[in-house]
């Protein structure tokens, strides 16, 4: 299920929330596994079990992590075998038929069949969040889960169970065990809600039809001007598409009590690479950071290794988006950046001015993007000679300016939607002591009521309702 | 990860600063009691809105046919076991089917392309995704107050000044569809795809080479000509946006691709796109406001080039009683675009003296008859529903929208001269005006399976008139069904 569609927002929202509130507190969370399990089986239940495996084995296994605390070994066996099965699974389900197809079978000239299983929804993230805890657990970050229950609400958790931010195990450790709903968490969640909702219909899902529109253009039609608008249009949906997710996620967990960490912080208004992925999905950043970065050695060590650790980051963070080779590139491409920028090009860049640093960065960017959005070679490769005036139709036509002409408003609007202004204003006229406060605290839920209806009717008539981030 | 580090050696020197969001979270906690009423008020909007439209959904019954949107709406999922049974069946079936098989099992199980596109990756399963998919449509097509809320969207987009929504652009009082290619066809690489410009002008050569082979094998008594009527787009040029480049609708290629292949084949064609344009540009009503039609004085105008044509004298339009049919009609372009400024269309019915002694015969194609007509109109039918455009020969079986294969108009104790109208629902209108001429025989190839022997075979038979609308032309191959009758008939039956 999708929280951008009707039937979650008036059905399924309405009898989750609903029932939660008329349940005693020491049944929500049994509540809150059994709803998410529903929301995760929705049109797919056989990956159910898949789910319930991985929750039972990461139930054991920080279980045996921590009775076994003063034996170091036993624990750390527990650990290993936590690891191992969680990542054989993703390993599994996500990558065998890529490393089957596009290594082995190449390599060796073999023909293993492939098994063209569907992905399961989410397996990336929830792999990731079931792992966190017996790692938090076996570092004596975080206390063990005794109750089964209360861990497979943390593993399902609706919220974040399909696109993140992926929740590590200490930050909602308490929550999960004692948590206050509170009325004005409650209307905090729903405007971060109500900013992601909006921010998915009214931008992501608009904009990600242009893209699609100019990305079907067949080779040999599209314009120069028509393939740079494309692909900063996809750069604006990927970006509103993923953090209105996030933002959906953050608001529906304080709906309900929970607060989880940011996962964006206005990644366009970044002014190098290093501060781009500072802000970009910087739940999976941390991630990798705790888990992976730091455990290899950081850079607390030769230049050589501190390299070698960042290569390596890069890598897994490009195959962890999925088992294409334009993954892995994309992985590598940004390793390499942050390599050089550590190495002399931040120095570099300080010097520059801000527009500089800026337009820089916004480049590298959308080639990123670039990288990224084209799981087929031939196709991205076709596109990035457009780009360049190779078999495109000429620098511009009048169907471009008219895309731009009538779009002027819209793409004004994403562009400061990309920029902490909205939010900043909020809270200025919002948080204010003296009578502008009060006239904006009036606005704000009738302002809600009217973005409420204005998404609805997107959503009522509107067929395009992608969701990127889903296939992770 | 390098970046998120803060081991001291590596900080930047900058003064520590407190992050935003702790800032912005503080002022929030400051501000708790003054915020409180607002919180309450908040919480209450959001969740008395959710649950009105969570209830309503259910209070509200079910419609079957959406009027302002011309089309039926989905239904409650069926969710007995039976479906289930059978579901699962076929899904282990799909299992151990390849590629191409399943997305051919999927097309002739009706599944829309779409659907089948999307789900030919999936090998276990469909049941569930289907069902989950069905869910969503019965929740967009049934939810409560939908037309009032596509109304807000278009306003919303009206309001953005993106001149259009739902690719039907807002041309002063006309709604106009902007692209009018449809359908799919399977692409180099096996995929169905959109069909593009190309597709469509290659549809269009194909079409005349069609009628040319016709042509060819009709005997000397016989003739046959195109009238191809424009678009919307074609004739309410001059009121497309200023900033619409008017060459995006392809229209100058796919007009230039049929008069070069019918001046190739050397087919006989009626000009009726200019003329209706010249007529739109002196103000007169030719073509709907919220519709893609031409209206009755459309086809009026239509009617006389055709008529000349034939090297016949046409009726004068004094010749005609007009009568208001309708005040209220709203076609399909508003059905997509959801809002308009234009208000609503008249539909005129063009009467005149003895139009009684006409008799119009709507059959199916297996030649049973589904309604018989004094004079042209069906009035009656149609009077309540809203889609009035099937005044025009519509059937009383409205799950043909109107389309029906074969319709007969004869007047009544005299054998006249006959003319076989191929057309689409452009022709419907110009049956009152070809009918004071000839014997009709109108045959609609998108639904007419059944055989032409008996019309072909006809002494009086003199003419043949294809009289598409241009959208159908480029999108419809359905004139190669009418050769492939046409041609091995007069073949076998000698010129």
């Amino acid at each position: 299920m999708v929280f951008s569609t009707l039937e979650f927002l008036f059905l399924y929202l309405i009898v989750a929330l609903g029932f939660y509130y008329l349940f005693p507190r020491k049944w929500r969370n049994i509540w809150l596994l059994i709803i998410s399990l529903v929301f995760y089986g929705w049109g797919e239940p056989i990956y159910l079990f898949l789910m319930i495996f991985t929750i039972v084995v990461d139930y054991v296994c920080g279980y045996m992590v921590d009775k076994y605390r003063s034996d170091k070994k036993k624990a750390k066996t527990a650990l290993i075998v936590s690891v191992i099965l969680n990542l054989a699974i993703l390993g599994f389900f996500k990558y065998y038929d890529f490393i089957v197809g596009s290594i082995i079978n190449g390599i060796f000239r073999t023909n293993i069949p492939l098994l063209g299983l569907s992905l399961p929804i989410g397996i990336s993230f929830y792999t990731f969040q079931a792992l966190s805890y017996v790692i938090d657990v076996y570092r004596g970050d975080a206390s063990v889960q005794k109750r089964i229950t209360s861990f497979g609400a943390y593993v399902t958790l609706f919220p974040q169970l399909i696109a993140g931010p992926i929740v590590r195990y200490k930050d909602v450790d308490d929550a999960l065990n004692e948590r206050r709903e509170t009325v004005d968490l409650f209307a905090s969640g729903i405007r971060t809600f109500m900013a992601g909702l909006a921010k998915k219909i009214l931008l992501a899902n608009v904009v990600g039809e242009l893209w699609s529109n100019i990305r079907a253009v067949p080779y040999g039609e599209r314009t120069v001007l028509a393939a740079w608008i494309g692909i900063i249009f996809y750069s604006l949906q990927l970006y509103f598409d993923f953090s209105a997710y996030s933002d959906m996620a953050i608001g529906l967990g304080k709906m309900m009590g929970f607060r989880f960490l940011e996962n964006f912080n206005y990644p366009y208004i970044a002014d190098s690479i290093t501060d781009f992925w500072r802000r970009w999905h910087m739940s999976l950043s941390t991630w990798f950071r705790d888990n992976v970065y730091f455990p290899l050695g950081g850079s607390r060590c030769s230049l050589f290794k501190t390299y070698r650790n960042l290569f390596i980051v890069w890598m897994l963070t490009g195959i962890w988006h999925g088992a294409y080779w334009n993954y892995i590139l994309w992985g590598v491409f940004y390793g390499v950046i942050l390599m050089m920028e550590k190495g002399f090009l931040l120095k570099l860049l300080e010097k520059l001015p801000k527009a500089i640093r800026h337009i820089y960065t916004l480049l590298i960017v959308l080639f990123g993007w670039l990288i990224f959005v084209f799981e087929s070679t031939s196709e991205g490769w076709a596109y990035v000679k457009n780009m360049f005036g190779v078999g495109a139709a000429g620098l511009a036509n009048s169907g471009d300016a008219y895309l731009i002409l009538r779009n002027l408003v819209f793409i004004a609007i994403m562009i400061i939607a990309c920029t902490p202004l909205p939010k900043k204003l909020f809270y200025k006229l919002y948080f204010n002591e003296n009578k502008t406060g009060k006239i904006w605290r009036v606005l704000v839920p009738v302002g809600c009521v009217v973005l409420l209806v204005v998404c609805t009717a997107y959503m009522v008539d509107s067929s395009f309702n992608p969701f990127l981030y889903f296939r992770f | 990860m390098n970046n998120n580090e803060t081991r001291p050696a590596e900080t930047v020197k900058k003064p520590k600063k407190k992050p935003e969001a702790e800032i912005l979270l503080d002022r929030q906690l400051e501000m708790k009691d003054k915020t409180k009423k607002t919180d309450i008020a908040i919480l209450a909007c959001f969740c008395a809105f959710i649950l009105f439209f969570g209830v309503m959904f259910f209070i509200m019954p079910d419609k079957t046919y959406s009027e302002t949107e011309k089309r039926t709406l989905k239904q409650a999922p069926d969710m007995s076991f039976s479906r289930i049974v059978s579901d699962l069946k076929r899904d282990l079936k799909l299992m151990t089917m390849t590629d191409e098989e399943k997305a051919a099992y999927k097309s002739e199980d009706n599944w829309s392309e779409v659907k089948a596109e999307a789900k030919t990756d999936a090998s276990y399963g469909d049941y569930f995704a289907v069902f989950a998919d069905e869910i969503g449509d019965y929740y967009a097509d049934q939810f409560p107050f939908r037309d009032q809320l596509r109304a807000v969207k278009a306003a919303a987009e009206i309001g953005l000044l993106k001149q259009e929504n739902n690719d039907v652009l807002f041309a002063g009082s006309y709604l106009v569809k902007k692209d009018t290619v449809t359908g799919v066809v399977k692409g180099e690489d096996g995929k169905m795809r959109d069909r593009t410009t190309q597709d469509a002008v290659e549809t269009i050569k194909s079409n005349v080479k069609m009628i040319s082979g016709i042509e060819k094998n009709l005997p000397d008594t016989v003739d046959i000509r195109t009238a191809i009527a424009g678009r919307t787009v074609d004739v309410a040029r001059s009121k497309l946006p200023a900033i619409f480049p008017y060459e995006s609708t392809h229209a100058d290629e796919y007009w230039a691709a049929y008069s070069a292949a019918a001046a190739e084949a050397g087919i006989t064609t009626v000009e009726l796109k200019d003329t209706l344009r010249e007529r739109f540009e002196d103000g007169e009503y030719v073509y709907y406001k919220t519709d893609h039609h031409w209206t009755s004085l459309g086809a009026y105008y239509a009617y006389r080039e055709i008529i000349a044509s034939f090297g016949e004298t046409p009726y004068e339009l004094e010749d005609f009683d007009r009568q208001v049919y309708s005040k209220s009609f709203i076609g399909t372009s508003y059905a997509k675009a959801g809002a308009s400024f234009g208000g609503k269309d008249t539909i005129e019915l063009f009467r005149f003296e003895g139009d009684k002694d006409f008799t119009t015969k709507i059959t199916d194609s297996s030649g049973n008859v589904l309604t018989t007509l004094e004079a042209f109109y069906n009035e009656d039918v149609y009077r309540d529903l809203n889609d009035k455009y099937s005044v025009f020969i519509g059937s009383d079986n409205s799950s043909d929208g109107g389309n029906n294969a074969v319709t007969l108009v004869t007047k009544n104790g005299e054998t006249r001269k006959k003319l076989i109208l191929i057309k689409d629902s452009f022709g419907n209108s110009l049956v009152p005006f070809l009918a004071r001429h000839f014997d009709l025989v109108i045959l609609d190839m998108r639904v007419y399976t059944g055989d032409m022997q008996e019309f072909l075979s006809d002494p009086d038979l003199a003419h043949i008139l294809v009289a598409y609308n241009m959208e159908t032309f480029m999108n419809d191959d359905n004139v190669t069904n009418a050769a492939a009758r046409i041609i091995p008939y007069f073949r076998s039956a000698g010129k």
